[in-house]
């Protein structure tokens, strides 16, 4: 509001180089700085809700779980949860495991997605667009209905009970991170490309050497949600793997599920230990949303 | 408010699911949801299990796996798909009340033959426990375990509002028990302070009320869905003047603080009376462990009775398992009266046989007295193969009536129609 | 003549060209859909014309009947569609404009964008069963803090939220924007790619703040509101995890939160009914294929490619 407010008196006064116009070209910056804060800090603490009440309640004695109306700074801290939740189950071992998987299965998306994606988006060759509404058409059949079919061919190939059935399947593609990547692809100025090919550049070259390069921020993004899926995939694990000790952390979280109870310290404890990987993940991810495009080539554009 | 500086009860186990396994035996695999970290049921399962190895050390391995379900609901997502590809355990844990259903669709080893060898008889357990555990007369699991329901009451409320919290002193007409319940009620303007009653938190399920009532949901002859009994029909009436009586909003509004199993409305002092399972005494020992309470029968009306129904789990061999003769040598070791008393005694659970649910330590606690004096009376839910759609049915309706969406007797007639015709198919 | 079929020849070696790298590129996607994708769809388009128990092998052909059952004759099948419909259609709207505006302040160069920007992207981190029992409490009519604070700060009685058939619904969609963090960081890459060119092309023609985020940053990242769009249709009719927890799968109340594929998966995991659950998921494809070949069609006049455009 404030700063549109501003605006509007810029306009019919520029001529005049008012008093208004200087001051707000001297502290424009400061003026939108201020402004977002006060956006962004009463949202940020909405957001931050959830996460408040998870440490909070990880940190709770056992009868003040189910008090009413919730406590929300529990007395004492019980800090002693959080070892407590890290021993009750196999807790690295799992985290180990999904990792594993996690490393894997992102291998196999970037490995196999963005080519895909360049089909899709750079070159035109019949039958492109039929195989692409084919791909979006894939996500929209519900997985309840072809987990079974698809299980039975993993057991008939014996897979069954390894990691390869969560792991192969990324090396051939996923609709939605093709999707995706078509959509980041389709951004970037034909004149690039188009001015490679006339320069001779092969297919392979342009795709590995101009697009590539130029998507990081999107194959960061591709990183951080195929991670953020292994960290919660919960239906595949359960139906492929049949061993505890090959078992994921989601797997492991249902441990501290009791028959008519719920081990809710320890599960939000355990939940906060395994939300600071991604954490750090993300903080990464975010990092290379900073840098724009600044590439030589884009100047004439 | 709790005084007392909380103390964590609980041990914490080792474990103990990753150690190594020993080469040369026959491994076979022991599904079941409930989680080897869980005192008070799960954990004793493994130890069985660990129990078994040990015997049978060189020849036989179980290996006992956990195999939740999507948000803890009853699918049994992991169990289906490897019976549709031909690969199940040699063994499961398994919610007894559905073993009808799955028994009627072949999935489930028919084990009549081998429990008569080995001297199994219908006469050792509760009647409802074995009614779940067949199919027109043919064997597909051996009871285990059982729980069942009755009412709990918090005397210090009963204090408070002049009424005597004696358990000898409870009355079992309805009317009176309605007006105690409007008695222990505390309103603070226009919202819920405390309710002495809902009708359908806890364990409040069509089926605990139509019983009560005098209601028969099936008939055992013929087979046939009766749930549009008009005794059942009046336990709905009587729901609905709950909803109508307090206000369907607010007490929903003030039931949804305790929705799930997120809440214990009787622990955070929100609720006076609840009807809820035997298992409450332990939850009451963790998490309300100063709370003075008393365990009575659930009031009925007139025509009614004194009633509780009873679930619990059972073990079967899957159709199809590998080796059907190490998995009978399993279940047939833990359904033996030996290991279920074992498992019962450790986890306050109680046991399907009958001989060993006359043991005194059943009957020490006063308030599990009141649960194992109702099991001879106790139900089960109908044993048919429309068991789980019936289950889901009444919750769906409870919710229809009491929103007023649909009249009792439309909804009771709905079911009774829609479960008779998926009835024709298994008859 | 000659020059005529010349070019037609030069056309076609373009257009096999093509074909051989489109092909080549697209083989991974192409061996997946043949080796994991084919059979499970034709698989489940045959159960729909079933009677099929999972449990039990054979499988009854019955036609259509799955299908004419379902629509004609089932009442909850209707409810849970409209359910899911009435979700789709307000969560998608309301996530694309809240995710687009936090995406663009998150995009600001001001202090601590990487901490706003982890806080943002937190709720996505918390397991749906936490957030469930959150929401639970916090949209409590007599004691959740959203209640009181209406009271407290303006003395409005608040609604019933979940506890109401008439709320229920639009409060799990106020629910779902708390996750809206997932779709910012698309957006957030996204921004990225929109040159600073154009910026200062547009700073130039005297450009105000408002102008160039109407005229240049959102038009540069409508391929990614168009991917949002698309997975939103997707995603929200088979949304299910935390209506389930809340309601514990029954829906309550009054059916209110009953959705779609709630019904799905009941009916194949439950009551073992696959061939009717097969039959609601194809006719769900039906009716998100329809909506997205719609979207499609708009797209033209909406979106925005750059790669494009000189094609």
């Amino acid at each position: 509001m404030t700063e549109q407010a501003v605006q509007q008196a810029v306009v019919p006064s520029r001529r005049q180089a008012s008093a208004v116009v200087r001051f707000w070209r001297r502290y424009q910056s400061v003026i939108r700085e201020v402004f977002s804060h006060l956006v962004l800090v009463p949202l940020a603490i909405i957001f931050m809700i959830p996460f408040f009440w998870m440490v909070s309640t990880s940190l709770k004695p056992d009868t003040q779980i189910f008090l009413w109306p919730p406590v929300w700074i529990p007395k004492p801290f019980m800090w002693s949860n959080y070892p407590e939740a890290l021993s009750f189950i196999p807790f690295w071992a799992y985290v180990k495991n999904t990792l594993v998987i996690a490393f894997f299965a992102i291998v196999g998306a970037l490995f196999s997605c963005p080519p895909v994606a360049y089909s899709f988006s750079r070159i035109p060759w019949a039958g492109r667009d039929t195989l692409f509404m084919m791909t979006i058409a894939t996500m929209m059949l519900p997985y309840q209905v072809t987990m079974i079919p698809l299980f039975i061919i993993f057991s008939r190939v014996g897979w069954v009970g390894t990691y390869l059935p969560l792991i192969v399947p990324h090396f051939f593609g996923g609709a939605f991170y093709i999707f995706l990547l078509r959509q980041f692809f389709m951004t970037i100025p034909a004149e690039l490309t188009d001015a490679a090919r006339i320069d001779g550049a092969s297919e392979l070259r342009i795709y590995s050497q101009l697009i590539l390069p130029l998507s990081k921020p999107a194959l960061a993004t591709i990183t951080l949600f195929e991670f953020l899926a292994r960290w919660r995939d919960f239906l595949g694990p359960l139906i492929y793997l049949n061993t505890p000790e090959k078992y994921t952390i989601s797997l492991g979280l249902q441990m501290y599920r009791m028959e008519h109870s719920t081990e809710w310290a320890l599960l939000m404890a355990a939940s906060i230990v395994l939300t600071a990987p991604v954490i750090i993940l993300y903080f990464f991810v975010q990092r290379t949303f900073i840098q724009g495009i600044t590439l030589t080539g884009l100047k004439g554009v | 408010m709790v005084k007392k500086t909380p103390t964590k009860q609980r041990i914490v186990p080792n474990p103990p699911m990753m150690e190594a396994k020993p080469a040369g035996a026959l491994k076979i695999a022991f599904w079941s949801p409930a989680s080897q970290q869980d005192v008070s049921g799960g954990e004793k399962l493994y130890l069985l299990t660990d129990r078994f190895n040990e015997k049978h050390e060189g020849e036989l391995y179980v290996e006992y796996v956990f195999t939740p379900t999507t948000a803890g609901t009853q699918m049994v997502e992991k169990l289906m798909t490897n019976i549709a590809a031909g690969t199940p355990p040699e063994a499961a844990y398994f919610d007894r009340f559905i073993v009808p259903s799955w028994a009627a669709e072949g999935s489930l080893t028919d084990i009549t033959e081998l429990a008569a060898q080995a001297g199994i008889k219908e006469d050792d357990y509760f009647p409802f426990a074995w009614q779940e555990a067949t199919w027109q007369g043919q064997l597909y699991a051996l009871p285990f375990d059982t729980d069942d329901r009755a009412l709990y009451y918090n005397k210090a409320h009963f204090e408070e509002a002049g009424l005597d919290p004696d358990e000898k002193a409870f009355p079992t007409s309805i009317e009176e028990f309605d007006a105690m319940a409007e008695k222990l009620t505390i309103k603070e303007g226009p919202r819920f302070k405390r309710m002495g009653f809902i009708p359908w938190s806890g364990q409040g399920w069509l089926y605990s009320y139509g019983w009560t009532w005098g209601g028969h949901f099936y008939d055992p002859d013929t087979l046939e869905v009766t749930f549009n009994d008009p005794k059942i029909v009046a336990a709905c009436e009587w729901l609905l003047s709950y909803a109508d009586k307090y206000g369907i909003e607010n007490v929903e509004s003030f039931a949804q603080a305790f929705g799930g199993e997120a809440q214990q409305p009787m622990m955070a002092d929100l609720l006076s009376m609840e009807y809820n399972g035997d298992w409450m005494i332990t939850q009451f020992k963790r998490w309300g462990p100063d709370i003075n309470y008393g365990v009575v029968p659930m009031p009925w009306p007139e025509g009614g009775r004194a009633a509780t129904w009873a679930g619990g789990w059972s073990v079967v061999i899957p159709k199809g398992a590998p080796n059907l003769e190490a998995g009978w040598e399993f279940i047939s070791w833990m359904g033996a009266p030996e290991q279920v008393h074992w498992f019962c005694k450790e986890t306050s659970h109680i046991p399907t046989q009958t001989a060993h649910a006359e043991d005194p330590v059943y009957v020490e606690d006063p308030h599990h007295k009141v649960f194992m004096d109702l099991l001879p009376v106790a139900n089960c839910r109908p044993p048919l193969p429309v068991g789980n759609y019936l289950w889901n049915a009444q919750v769906e309706a409870r919710d229809l009536i009491i929103h007023g969406q649909k009249t009792p007797q439309e909804a009771m007639d709905d079911i009774t129609e829609e479960a008779n015709k998926q009835m024709e198919k298994y008859l | 003549m000659r020059m005529f079929s010349l070019e037609t020849l030069r056309v076609s070696r373009i257009a096999r060209r093509n074909l051989f790298y489109g092909v080549l590129f697209a083989s991974p996607w192409l061996l997946g859909i043949i080796l994991f994708i084919a059979y499970p769809v034709v698989a489940s388009l045959y159960y729909s014309f079933t009677e099929y128990s999972v449990l039990n092998p054979v499988k009854k052909f019955v036609g259509l009947s799955n299908y004419t059952n379902l629509i004609f004759k089932d009442d909850v099948f209707r409810r849970s569609l409209y359910n899911s419909v009435y979700y789709a259609v307000f969560s998608i709207p309301l996530g694309i404009i809240v995710g687009v505006g936090i995406a663009m302040m998150l995009n600001m160069k001001i202090k601590g964008q990487a901490v706003y920007r982890t806080i943002y992207f937190l709720p996505v981190l918390i397991p749906d069963v936490a957030m469930a029992i959150l929401w639970i409490w916090v949209f409590n009519s007599q004691y959740g803090i959203v209640n009181t604070l209406l009271w407290q700060l303006f003395h409005i009685q608040g609604p019933g939220w979940l506890a109401s058939p008439k709320w229920s619904k639009p409060t799990v969609i106020l629910m779902s924007l708390w996750t809206v963090g997932q779709a910012v960081v698309t957006y957030l890459a996204s921004l990225q790619d929109v040159p600073q060119s154009l910026y200062d092309a547009a700073e130039v023609d005297g450009a105000n703040a408002l102008q160039k985020t109407w005229h240049v940053t959102i038009p540069m990242i409508t391929p990614v509101i168009f991917f949002n769009l698309i997975m939103g249709i997707i995603g929200s009719l088979q949304y299910f995890t935390i209506a389930y927890v809340i309601t514990g799968g029954d829906g309550r109340p009054g059916q209110s939160l009953f959705f779609y594929a709630m019904y799905l998966y009941r009916n194949a995991f439950a009551f073992f009914k696959m061939g009717v659950a097969s039959a609601q998921a194809w006719i769900l494809f039906i009716v998100v294929l329809i909506a997205t070949l719609v979207v499609f069609r708009t797209s033209a006049r909406w979106v925005y490619y750059g790669g494009e455009e000189a094609r």
